[in-house]
């Protein structure tokens, strides 16, 4: 009986320490969670003010930083271990995540910043526990709402800058506000009876073609869409009936770069981007964005912004038509060639007309 | 001064409104080459090109207004009319002075007074100006000038490419226009002629 007791005993113990948390357990998003997922956890914060420690999983699990396969534990890098003996499982006096920790290029880009120098921290602008993935995904409309516009109103200091709204919609701020960041055209499909833009599942599915973009459009297997190529991208959309739109921005790379967001010093020459030859629109994306949310570009000549197929993006100077060019050059040609012939015959034939008037004179 | 064979045919109003027009035409055609081709001429920075552009062409559509309303205000439209009954036969007895009868001395076929000011190419180039050319450009003008606000306008012309490839090829065809109506107007009496003409508003028959 009392081997029997030892027995039971020695096997519920092993039962409940595995069903219930030890003092030292793995610290996985799920045990975070068992807490966290709680909306009304809150904690103490200054002048009798509380502050919630919710996290909403799902809208983590949609961030970058789980496409990233990064835990709770991964910036709150302090909490090693949970004790669940304890009330609560971990020190309540945690240092913040350090970003720099991962992102070390970043944050001495920000640390030059006007906005370090506001004392504007990465939390900030992005949402801690939900960081968005900004490259590709957002138009430039919703990186303002979601970023800038949230502590800036663009239009009030913009006044210098003709149609500065057309400028809000179609450049990204850090294209100027960020000049040490490199910039290009980037280039989606807007369905427009759906008043959304299509991943490239959609698009290739569209198209009716399988393998990927690249093998179907790139046919000089250079790497890159020519304008060229951008035609027969452009045609075979027609061909297919797509009712979208190509629609072209300018984005910044999202190089750590961009954010060294500057106040003076951002571009104001408008001979940056209005001009034949400018860098930004030397380069170009297409955005083929996965349906699981993975960003996806094809490389494309940023000049193809001159396609008429991309029917509501114009530059002035920089995405002008080289056909119309000819056709102006052509005019310009034919009329000067009129006028030198016909006062060339004029004088040539000058003799001719003082020998009537001298004949009708007599 | 005596108008023993001159006649009356640029009024004031004609007159102001041409000259307006002709030199807003030079600066926008010269604005319009630095605006198009800002990295290889330099003679404006790029925001002056795009500021003078915008403004001339504001005073071009009311200068536009001033053409109409005289024209219109006054019935005097009707000399940009063409007789459609000799219209062809004009036409091509002009032509023909133009392209060989002029080298031989012979007599311009056409002569000016106010009421048939305009010969049967001039009436064809003009109306063609003045009621298409002209309005089309000003219009996809202002529809640049502000493309949000004319949002609606510039999707039912086809888009913002369209709109400004319109504007660019008449962009064009007024650059050449200007120099041809220029060297036109040397082939009057003198080369000088129509050009005083067109400041005092008296032309001198011959």
């Amino acid at each position: 009986m009392k081997k029997k007791s030892l027995l039971v005993y020695g096997l519920s113990a092993m039962f409940l320490s595995f069903a219930l948390p030890g003092p030292v357990a793995a610290v996985n998003n799920d045990s975070c969670m068992e807490c966290h997922s709680d909306d009304s956890l809150e904690r103490d914060a200054s002048a009798g003010h509380s502050a919630s420690l919710f996290v909403d999983i799902e809208q983590f699990n949609a961030s970058v930083h789980n496409f990233d396969e990064e835990s709770c534990v991964g910036c709150h890098t302090a909490i090693e271990e949970l004790d669940w003996d304890s009330d609560v499982p971990h020190s309540v006096d945690l240092p913040n995540p350090d970003c720099a920790e991962c992102h070390d290029e970043t944050v001495p880009a920000w640390a030059g910043s006007v906005h370090a120098e506001a004392d504007v921290s990465c939390y900030d602008c992005h949402n801690y526990h939900a960081p968005v993935q900004v490259a590709g995904r957002l138009s430039v409309a919703m990186l303002q709402e979601e970023f800038c516009s949230k502590c800036h109103n663009a239009s009030e200091s913009h006044d210098w800058l003709p149609q500065k709204e057309v400028h809000f919609r179609t450049v990204q701020c850090t294209v100027c506000h960020a000049p040490q960041d490199s910039s290009h055209v980037q280039f989606r499909l807007y369905d427009v009876t759906e008043n959304r833009y299509l991943s490239g599942n959609e698009i290739m599915n569209g198209l009716q073609i399988s393998g990927s973009f690249m093998a179907n459009f790139d046919t000089d297997g250079d790497g890159v869409i020519s304008t060229a190529e951008f035609q027969d991208f452009g045609e075979k959309l027609r061909e297919r009936n797509f009712t979208t739109d190509i629609r072209a921005e300018l984005n910044s790379d999202d190089g750590p770069m961009s954010h060294q967001i500057v106040a003076k010093g951002a571009i104001n020459d408008c001979e940056i981007c209005h001009s034949g030859d400018s860098a930004i629109f030397a380069n170009g994306r297409l955005e083929l964005t996965s349906d699981d949310g993975e960003v996806e570009f094809a490389p494309v000549d940023g000049k193809a912004a001159s396609n008429y197929y991309v029917e509501d993006f114009y530059a002035l100077s920089a995405t002008r038509v080289t056909l119309l060019d000819i056709i102006g050059a052509l005019l310009i040609i034919g009329g000067f060639g009129v006028i030198i012939l016909h006062s060339g015959a004029k004088k040539f034939t000058k003799p001719l007309r003082e020998k009537r008037k001298a004949e009708q004179s007599h | 001064m005596s108008h023993e064979n001159m006649e009356y045919v640029h009024p004031l109003p004609v007159r102001i409104w041409h000259w307006v027009n002709a030199a807003g035409f030079v600066l926008l055609v010269l604005t319009g080459f630095q605006i198009r081709f800002a990295e290889s001429l330099g003679y404006l920075s790029f925001d002056s090109a795009v500021t003078i552009h915008n403004w001339v062409g504001i005073i071009v559509v009311f200068d536009y207004f001033l053409w109409f309303l005289y024209y219109f205000g006054s019935g005097k439209i009707r000399i940009y009319y063409p007789d459609l009954a000799t219209f062809i036969p004009r036409m091509i007895r002009q032509a023909r002075y133009y392209g060989y009868g002029i080298f031989i001395g012979d007599e311009n076929p056409h002569h000016m007074t106010a009421e048939n000011k305009f010969n049967a190419m001039q009436q064809k180039a003009y109306i063609m100006l003045m009621f298409v050319m002209v309005p089309l450009q000003l219009i996809t003008g202002l529809c640049l000038l502000d493309i949000i606000d004319y949002s609606d306008l510039i999707a039912k012309m086809g888009g913002l490419k369209i709109v400004d490839t319109i504007h660019v090829f008449l962009f064009y065809f007024f650059a050449i226009f200007m120099c041809v109506h220029a060297y036109l107007a040397t082939l009057g009496h003198t080369a000088t002629a129509h050009f005083i003409a067109m400041f005092t508003g008296w032309e001198e028959h011959h």
